[in-house]
């Protein structure tokens, strides 16, 4: 079983990759391979079962609103971004 | 390397007593790193400088009596774990040269505790595989048999304690990442209860299931180690507020009366003879010191697997989502437009087997797929916690093996990566309940004229990790 190509396309899209020409076989087999292997779950009876997205018992966590330190600083400037008179430096991302 | 073969108890009463100074120890461990990782190739970084820095601290520490258990004690950190200036790849391409500008709380904690972090070791990319051969940077050979994989994807941490190029190592545990290269290398490795150790400054992967723990020379130290990374932190949203963190309070103390379940699922098909082979001679043994053994059944298990590779991939392609080329890591180049640097930076930077899982979440997430991949596999999840909820009512442990077989061989199974993943059939349920749970050396098994070891792996519920150590103590003290 192979994923087809339009699905394969929409994929990559959403994923924001492409696929390599050399890749493109392999992965919708491979993808294709798992996606049957999840079908198993189908056999499942979770009616009336509620999801489980998290184990902890979450909470929102807040801090007060007083001014803590920034790490937006020359550290960061230095940890391998691109960088020119203390900016950031970016190609050009909108049109 | 006199000291190299030594665990953190030993090393911890020489440098009390001034036998040996944490910089001599240090400069043992980087000798030891020196003379053997040409053929282990557990770390990615040696840290030298940081190493003489630390173990100065812990040499200060020691001399105004402010040292503790692991003060001065030289280990490794796996390379998904965020330390300030010292480079951290996550085995990708993608941060190949990236210098974090801040400490995970795990490396805070230990060198506030004074422990010498010697450097950063192999994985799989984004902790993404179980072999650690998706690594994009290099290939870590089992100490065991250098044709053997080490297991992953803490394959390097596990490999490192095992070569004994530290004496310790810190590792990920997404669906089996500690304990089954623990179990291929013959080290101790603990994946706490889910909440117990803060993941801030831990490269995501699936944020619900991620969790750090200790790899060790022996259970005693583990415990040791689990007591000093685990804490309540504020900065991690999914850290628990209150527990218990006296984790060795139970070792040393009988079995008497201990309820321990085996599973008849974990031991049926697919499982290697002389892995249940040993895996039943360790429920003997545990017997024999006390715990009541008895057979149980966990029909739930059959759909883990499937269930854990849904969630962890729709976790993985939003926890990635972020590498863009715009804020972290590599940055694609000849591009015209912002579509194709995201998308040129993400194929050159991420590795097949990332790729792969991205694209794999992003279809179970994806408008009319939603509720027959991903809720579906959030219910099934339900349904397995509620599983093992039933059978800790009964029992205070579950005894299984840790992976169906022992190491295979480098490059038997990276081109199937569905052969790979039926490998954490064992592991994975842990993770989808958030549980403890420890992986014990037991023995070897001889393949491919290889001794490979073989763990088993004790699950208990949730914060019963002082009482996983207790038993796995009775049992290593029984087979010394």
């Amino acid at each position: 079983m192979q994923l087809d190509a339009k699905t394969l396309d929409t994929l990559a899209w959403l994923s924001r990759l492409n696929i390599p020409e050399e890749e493109t076989e392999a992965l919708s087999e491979s993808i294709a391979e798992m996606l049957t292997f999840f079908q198993q779950l189908s056999a499942l009876d979770t009616q009336d079962v509620p999801p489980t997205a998290h184990i902890a018992p979450l909470e929102n966590v807040l801090r007060e609103d007083i001014p803590a330190e920034t790490r937006l600083d020359r550290d960061l400037l230095l940890s391998g971004t691109e960088s020119e008179d203390g900016f950031i430096t970016l190609p050009k991302v909108i049109g | 390397m006199e000291y190299a073969k030594m665990n953190i108890a030993e090393l911890s009463a020489l440098l009390r007593n001034r036998e040996v100074s944490a910089k001599e120890l240090a400069a043992d461990a980087l000798q030891a790193i020196a003379e053997t990782d040409g053929n282990i190739g557990a770390y990615l970084t040696v840290a030298e400088e940081e190493a003489y820095r630390q173990a100065a601290a812990a040499d200060e520490m020691l001399a105004n009596g402010t040292a503790g258990a692991l003060t001065g004690i030289p280990f490794a950190m796996k390379d998904n774990i965020c330390t300030k200036g010292v480079r951290t790849t996550c085995a990708s391409k993608m941060l190949e040269n990236w210098y974090p500008v801040y400490d995970a709380c795990v490396t805070e904690r230990l060198k506030a505790a004074g422990a010498v972090m010697l450097g950063k070791t192999n994985m799989d990319e984004f902790a993404m595989g179980s072999s650690t051969e998706n690594s994009a940077l290099q290939i870590t050979h089992n100490p065991a048999s250098a044709a053997h994989v080490p297991g992953g994807s803490s394959g390097g941490s596990a490999a490192a304690v095992a070569a004994d190029e530290c004496a310790f190592a810190i590792g990920s545990d997404t669906g089996g990442s500690i304990r089954q290269p623990a179990s291929f290398c013959g080290v101790v490795g603990m994946k706490p209860t889910y909440g117990t150790v803060s993941r801030y400054g831990l490269v995501a992967y699936a944020s619900s299931f991620d969790q750090i723990g200790p790899l060790t020379k022996n259970v005693a130290d583990n415990a040791a180690v689990l007591e000093a990374i685990s804490c309540h932190d504020r900065r991690d949203s999914t850290s628990l507020p209150q527990f218990d963190t006296a984790y060795s309070s139970l070792i040393g103390k009988d079995l008497n009366g201990m309820r321990i379940g085996l599973p008849k699922e974990y031991f049926g098909e697919g499982i290697h003879p002389t892995v249940a082979k040993l895996v039943r001679d360790a429920a003997q043994q545990l017997e024999k010191a006390g715990a009541v053994l008895e057979e149980c059944t966990l029909p739930a298990v059959s759909y883990a697997l499937p269930a854990y590779y849904v969630l962890c991939c729709a976790e993985a392609s939003s926890n990635l989502a972020r590498f863009d080329g715009i804020r972290y890591g590599y940055r694609a180049q000849g591009v015209e437009d912002l579509d194709q640097l995201y998308r040129k930076t993400r194929t050159e930077g991420f590795g097949r087997e990332v790729r792969r899982r991205i694209l794999l979440g992003n279809y179970v997430l994806s408008a009319g797929y939603y509720d027959a991949y991903y809720k579906k596999a959030q219910q099934a999840r339900t349904l397995l916690i509620r599983a093992f909820a039933d059978l800790f009512g009964k029992y205070d442990m579950l005894l299984t093996p840790v992976a169906p077989t022992p190491a295979y061989k480098i490059g038997e199974k990276s081109s199937d990566p569905m052969q790979m993943a039926l490998g954490d059939i064992c592991t994975v349920p842990v993770n989808l309940g958030g549980l403890p749970a420890i992986s014990v050396p037991c023995g070897t098994a001889e393949e491919d004229g290889a001794n490979l070891p073989v763990g088993f792996q004790l699950i208990g519920p949730a914060f019963s990790e002082a009482k996983l150590y207790q038993a796995a103590y009775a049992y290593e003290s029984a087979n010394k």
